[in-house]
């Protein structure tokens, strides 16, 4: 695989990996963009016996969304995850503003999970590996990831369903 | 069931409707639908860079990266780069030719140096001696050219300098001597031994 069907294949994965921490569309492709710039950096180098490319590239992404994390503390920068979303491109449209209204809910209540359990969420609904995968690429368990994830989305539902009363 | 089982069991369900792209039923589990409205977001269309981004990075990627990798994917490709290394290592070696051996007739006719105080003859003279390939017409030819040494066997040497009338060993004090008697004058070229002495003047201070 050369580098040119790396990124048609995983840029709409990597991208929405992205984002799930960064909310800000402009701030995604910002990292986005880093994340792609550092695997271009490093692709002579990568040995594909060593593992998929899926792996390899969802490890450089974890690490500049972390920086970007980091980044963010540290200028003191008040985090933009509650600033309004830019209008949609046709918000006349009743089917795009609710499909935007329901994408929004959901990206809150991901954005109230603690920062592992966002991250594992992200990889395991972004980046198509799965569970064994996610536990080579972050360290846990296999069984861990499972219970992280089931444990994720039943508070996201109790979140939701709170929200709707 | 405790949690490990539920969780199992939803990781199974979740794996299955990832997998085969579905959407549970209405009636089932709230939390596998959960899973499958966040199973659909994609937010990729809202990013400017991605065209863009492609733009600056592939191209790059394809000259250099893709270049190598596909080179050297090949065992064909592979072998055929290092006979091409191996050739490129040996050609200053292949251009050299061997030196000729001289032949008696050459090596009569090479003059013997022309004693101090002959003038030089003009520059023109030296031109003439080069094979006619390498005189050049113009001054846009090369000032410098590399010529075989068996080009040159064939060139005749012009107005010797001198000519050696006789030569001749004798003996003298302490070693011996070779005379050589020319229509300008005679030569000896002497061996013997010498001491400091006899060359440099000592000087005490």
């Amino acid at each position: 695989m050369d580098f040119a069907e790396l990124y048609d294949r995983y840029f709409n994965k990597v991208y929405n990996y992205v984002r799930y921490h960064v909310r800000l569309a402009a701030e995604a492709d910002d990292v986005t963009g880093r994340i792609f710039e550092a695997a271009l950096r490093g692709y002579e180098t990568y040995d594909q016996a060593r593992g998929p490319a899926q792996g390899w590239l969802f490890g450089i992404a974890r690490n500049a969304v972390t920086d970007w994390a980091r980044g963010r503390n540290r200028r003191g920068e008040v985090s933009l995850d509650d600033a309004p979303e830019p209008e949609a491109r046709d918000p006349r449209l009743p089917d795009a503003l609710e499909r935007k209204e329901e994408r929004e809910r959901l990206l809150d209540a991901i954005s109230r999970l603690d920062e592992r359990s966002r991250d594992i969420i992200a990889l395991k609904f972004s980046s198509g590996m799965n569970n064994r995968e996610i536990a080579g690429l972050t360290g846990l368990g296999e069984s861990n990831v499972g219970i992280i994830i089931f444990r994720a989305v039943k508070k996201m539902q109790a979140d939701l369903e709170g929200e709707k009363i | 069931m405790n949690e490990t089982e539920q969780a199992e069991l939803f990781n199974k369900e979740l794996d299955a409707l990832l997998r085969d792209g579905g959407t549970p039923s209405a009636s089932g589990d709230g939390a596998l639908r959960l899973a499958s409205s966040i199973a659909a977001l994609d937010f990729s269309g809202e990013s400017s860079v991605k065209a863009s981004l492609r733009a600056r990075l592939v191209p790059a990627g394809e000259g250099l990266t893709s270049l190598l990798r596909g080179l050297f994917s090949n065992n064909y490709a592979r072998a055929a780069f290092a006979a091409a290394a191996i050739a490129v290592a040996l050609l200053p070696s292949a251009r050299r030719q061997p030196a000729p051996v001289p032949q008696p007739g050459v090596v009569a006719q090479i003059s013997a140096p022309a004693p101090l105080g002959t003038p030089l003859p003009p520059p023109e003279a030296f031109t003439a001696r080069l094979p006619s390939a390498l005189r050049g017409g113009g001054s846009s030819g090369p000032m410098f050219a590399s010529l075989p040494m068996g080009e040159l066997r064939g060139e005749p040497i012009k107005a010797p300098v001198m000519e050696l009338n006789s030569g001749s060993r004798t003996e003298r004090q302490g070693g011996t001597a070779m005379i050589f008697e020319t229509g300008s004058g005679t030569f000896a070229l002497e061996r013997r031994e010498v001491k400091p002495e006899q060359i440099f003047e000592m000087r005490t201070l």
